[in-house]
């Protein structure tokens, strides 16, 4: 739990006159499950995409177990947005083809997470539902063998009633040991039993960064009541 | 290099409908152009003609770029372990690359046939004096020119109709083809054409030996050798 895969230094992003994000610093190790929280337009998704290296700071940096991103560092890291983001007209597993040119894929286990989603291979991306996308992104991601993920709101296709069993089945068994993970959300009651520790983003500035199990403690209440009592 | 594969692939795979389309497009002007050729001179034309198919290359990679732009997936490539501009050249390499080897293969079976004729033929002082050197090199230079011009032409049709629909589309394209033709009519697309240095004694006997059959014969074995080259070429992507 002690070795620091990403580090994120003082960093602002502006679009414009205004800031994205402002002046965000925090650190993630190995092994941890980090809940970005936070609600629309608080500077989330501009986060995870500096750190993918897709958008630039306008200030600070990041830092990949000590090195700037670069392609060497991205080989390591998986990004997961809420778009549709994968070619349309491929299918399923023509979609895991083309990923596994890119990252170390595992074949193996990429056939577990499509049974375990139910998804049919030989359909094209743009033949399942919005749901059946999301399963497709999450499993396409859990079949790469990177050392963090990076999500971005990975549950809001997927029906209420599958988010946490999906989750429960995800983390148990096939997340292995050491793959960190960050997952930027606002289901926060659907996640909350799996985070190691959450980070708190209001209009683009941290405003609580702590221990999941610590912060239930101090305040006597579920991360959700925190998280109410927090943004409302 | 392997990375551009993937990215070239991918994108051929796409646009095969648009491959094919190319391939009739040859097979048509070039079936055009052998009953209106005569051997004049048009260099400025020539010379624009090679340029256009840079401009060309450069629209239509802009295009494809645009495409992964409208449809979302530019934040993915973005994300994956490959220096952006390795993509990005791609795109471009893959449009440069596809329409110069189709152009090229047209021309290629096109000039065997016309030089197995020419070799049959009884001209031994012109034999003697044939150099594949300079047949090879006018060879390149030709086939850039005929990529140059059909890019021009499918990018100009194809913007046609995407700004004012099909009707006013059609009659472009048909007025385009009648511009496009009476201008080309006097240059001369083939490459044995161009050996000017064999001068009409060559022309002669090309354009004699070109029957309709032959054209038929050429065209069909034009056609079955796309698909040929095409499935093998998914078959390929799949290793």
């Amino acid at each position: 739990m002690n070795e620091k895969i990403l580090e994120v230094i003082n960093l602002s992003k502006k679009f414009g006159r205004k800031f994205a994000l402002n002046g965000v610093s925090f650190s993630l190790f190995k092994g941890e499950i980090i809940g970005l929280l936070g609600e629309n337009g608080s500077g989330k998704t501009t986060l995870l995409r500096i750190i993918m290296g897709i958008l630039k700071p306008s200030k600070g940096k990041v830092m990949f177990k000590g090195e700037k991103i670069t392609e060497k560092a991205k080989l390591n890291i998986f990004y997961v947005p809420e778009k549709d983001i994968y070619y349309q007209n491929m299918k399923v597993d023509e979609m895991a083809e083309f990923l596994s040119n890119f990252y170390r894929f595992d074949f193996s286990k990429w056939r577990s997470l499509k049974k375990f989603f139910n998804l049919n291979e030989n359909l094209k991306i743009k033949q399942l539902s919005r749901g059946y996308r999301e399963r497709l992104k999450i499993a396409l991601a859990f079949s790469c063998d990177v050392e963090l993920y990076l999500f971005d709101e990975p549950l809001s296709g997927i029906d209420p009633v599958s988010r946490s069993k999906i989750l429960d089945m995800l983390l148990s068994e096939f997340v292995e040991k050491g793959q960190t993970i960050l997952i930027s959300t606002h289901l926060v009651e659907e996640v909350e039993s799996f985070l190691d520790r959450v980070i708190f983003l209001k209009n683009g500035e941290i405003i609580l960064e702590s221990y999941a199990d610590d912060l239930r403690e101090k305040y006597k209440g579920s991360i959700l009541d925190i998280y109410k009592k927090f943004f409302s | 290099m392997r990375q551009y594969w993937f990215f070239f692939v991918k994108d051929f795979k796409e646009r095969k409908w648009w491959f094919f389309g190319f391939i009739f497009a040859i097979l048509a002007f070039n079936i055009w152009s052998i009953f209106f050729d005569n051997v004049g001179k048009k260099i400025l034309l020539n010379i624009f003609l090679i340029s256009a198919i840079f401009v060309y290359v450069f629209i239509q990679g802009i295009n494809l770029v645009r495409t992964e732009w409208r449809e979302n997936t530019v934040e993915f490539l973005l994300s994956l372990p490959v220096k952006k501009y390795k993509w990005l050249l791609s795109k471009f390499a893959f449009v440069g690359f596809v329409s110069f080897i189709l152009s090229s293969l047209w021309y290629l079976l096109f000039t065997v046939y016309a030089l197995r004729d020419f070799l049959n033929y009884h001209q031994i002082h012109l034999k003697t004096s044939f150099s594949f050197w300079i047949f090879w090199w006018l060879y390149l230079v030709f086939s850039c020119k005929f990529s140059g011009f059909l890019g021009l032409f499918i990018q100009t049709i194809s913007s046609i109709f995407k700004r004012f629909g099909k009707l006013i589309g059609f009659l472009s394209f048909a007025s385009l083809v009648f511009i496009f033709f009476y201008f080309l009519r006097v240059l001369d697309l083939n490459i044995v054409f161009h050996v000017s240095f064999y001068s009409k004694k060559v022309i002669n006997c090309f354009i004699t030996s070109c029957s309709w059959w032959v054209i038929l014969y050429i065209m069909v074995f034009m056609l079955i050798f796309s698909f040929l080259l095409f499935y093998l070429f998914e078959k390929f992507a799949e290793l």
